[in-house]
């Protein structure tokens, strides 16, 4: 299967077992949603994928094991975290430049391409720790695509950001996955999923429970015993970004 | 300003520093007699301090990055001092079995790589301390202590070695360090070592751009981690070992100089190494021409000068960390 394939995946820290024989699927060109109660280990799965956790399993991308080297592995995927802890005093293109590290000559291309993906080009010379919270966003996001990969992990992608920046981030990370990334969002806010998932993996205690279509597996028959809480499905306010003229 | 701008100012006071050094001191470069002399004499002096501030400031902007705290002076987190053991242990086993060395090979050509190695266990010894702390202050406080602990180490060297007149007098000398005796040779030896450092150091700019986003994000945009730890530690133990062979123990350079450049145009290691080696060269050779003006009976040693201005700033810093910490 072309995407993202993760096989008997088990983790182990301090003696405590976080995930335990995950198996999951992200296919190509589709967003694939992770969601879950905290501490189901979706972050711990990221981070096992990334190689950032020692895990026990296999990694498939488009039918290939990723690659053991960093090097040769961010080439191939790479990772948006919910909040970076960079907080140097670099500018915005300084900040992109870093995620073309295993690149090759020249970056500049790769650089202002990346920004203009995520419209921040003209944010290039502006120093990062300045910027908003959605706008340091999309400049790490922009770091993350500058690298060329054709995998895409997003730790919570709406967190801290208002509606409007949150539906403009959705729907950039739907446009990658429409030009044939494979794009796996961690979301807690699960009236989001429908919006910007195609596949939606349900997980609880370091184990998959369930995976499907969102609207199969956002239900209350699925959702009950996993978060303790009864939910009803009804129709939410929906918002989507429109051209305003003032 | 421009990292370009900023450059530019780097070098010109590194020029107006030069050009000082040279017409400073006793003996007039106008004197015909004694200007091949004095162009000899302060010529090479003037050529060290600037090798060795800059080996010094590209080595505090490494340490920087490597411990992610603004405040890591080789100084300050006990490499120089580390250093300064390598040597004077180098300088011991050559006085013991110096004739086991080959004619060929002088004993300044081998003091480097006695200050490599006591620079290399000195920022293992902090590096090890610092895996297991995660406060900087304390990260910092476990340099201290471990520079001091090689300082009574480098101290009861110089005292058991005080029975030879010859070796304590050697001893005594490269422990108080300082460029008024040095001469062309050294330059030319230490010349090599210093660009070496600098450009082994700059390979490393990008990773440690990634670094200053923490381990995992830099593991995750592809940098070896490991390797780049290793390498950055390597190249700030070769840099403060050339400055440490060159002048002896100067501090706060390392601290000053990147900190300045820093502020001025960004935390890229990819301008800020360059950048801040010019701007350490200027400022060790202004304070090597500050402790000629100065009226004394005897020779004020560089290390003083350079002390007396980075330690009031270093105090400032800490204080200023400390209040971002608790916002």
């Amino acid at each position: 299967m072309s995407g993202l394939v993760i096989e008997h995946m088990t983790v182990q820290l301090g003696g405590r077992s976080i995930l335990h024989e995950v198996n999951m699927q992200a296919p190509r060109g589709q967003v694939t949603a992770i969601i879950g109660p905290n501490g189901a280990g979706k972050s711990t799965l990221m981070r096992a994928v990334l190689g950032l956790v020692p895990a026990r399993g296999t990694v498939l991308l488009d039918g290939m094991p990723l690659p053991d080297r960093a090097e040769a592995r961010a080439q191939v995927i790479a990772w948006v975290p919910q909040r970076s802890r960079l907080d140097a005093d670099l500018s915005v293109d300084e900040v992109v430049a870093v995620g073309c590290y295993s690149c090759q000559e020249p970056r500049a291309p790769r650089i202002a391409a990346a920004l203009t993906q995520v419209a921040a080009g003209s944010l290039a010379q502006r120093r990062f720790p300045s910027l908003s919270g959605g706008e340091q966003a999309r400049v790490l996001l922009a770091r993350a695509l500058a690298g060329g990969a054709r995998c895409l992990l997003v730790d919570e992608p709406g967190a801290h950001l208002d509606l409007a920046h949150r539906l403009a981030l959705y729907s950039l990370l739907r446009s990658l996955a429409g030009n044939g990334a494979s794009v796996v969002c961690i979301l807690h806010e699960l009236n989001d999923v429908n919006r910007l998932a195609d596949h939606c993996v349900l997980m609880h205690a370091g184990r998959v429970v369930t995976a499907g279509p969102p609207a199969a597996v956002i239900s209350d028959h699925e959702l009950r015993p996993v978060f303790g809480i009864g939910m009803r499905t009804g129709m939410a306010p929906l918002f989507d970004l429109v051209e305003t003229s003032t | 300003m421009s990292p370009g701008q900023t450059g530019a100012a780097a070098v010109g006071a590194l020029t107006v520093a030069c050009a000082a050094s040279l017409f400073v001191g006793q003996g007039s470069l106008f004197d015909p007699d004694l200007r091949p002399i004095l162009l000899d004499l302060r010529g090479s002096r003037t050529t060290c301090a600037a090798l060795a501030g800059a080996a010094l400031a590209a080595g505090g902007v490494v340490a920087q990055g490597l411990f992610r705290n603004p405040l890591a002076d080789p100084g300050v987190i006990g490499t120089t001092a580390g250093a300064v053991f390598g040597g004077q242990t180098l300088l011991i086993a050559l006085a013991a079995g110096g004739s086991l060395l080959p004619p060929w090979l002088a004993p300044e050509l081998v003091l480097p790589l006695g200050c490599v190695a006591g620079a290399l266990l000195a920022l293992a010894a902090v590096l090890t301390v610092a895996s297991r702390l995660s406060d900087g202050t304390a990260v910092l406080l476990a340099g201290v202590l471990i520079g001091s602990l090689f300082i009574a180490m480098g101290s009861f060297l110089t005292s058991i070695a005080q029975n030879s007149f010859e070796l304590g007098r050697a001893l005594l000398s490269f422990t108080l360090g300082g460029v008024e005796g040095a001469g062309w040779r050294q330059a030319t030896l230490a010349a090599p070592l210093v660009a070496a450092g600098l450009w082994g150091a700059w390979r490393w700019s990008r990773a440690l751009d990634a670094l200053l986003a923490g381990e995992d994000e830099a593991r995750s945009l592809g940098v070896p981690v490991s390797q780049a730890r290793a390498g950055c530690v390597l190249w700030t133990a070769w840099l403060t070992a050339a400055a440490t062979a060159i002048a002896g123990a100067i501090g706060f350079v390392g601290l000053v100089a990147p900190h300045v450049i820093r502020r001025l145009i960004g935390a890229s290691h990819r301008t800020l190494l360059p950048v801040s080696a010019i701007a350490g060269a200027a400022m060790t050779v202004s304070c090597d021409v500050i402790a000629r003006v100065i009226p004394a009976q005897g020779v004020i040693p560089l290390g003083v000068i350079t002390g007396l201005v980075g330690a009031p700033l270093f105090i400032w810093l800490l204080l200023a960390q400390q209040r971002k910490a608790q916002q």
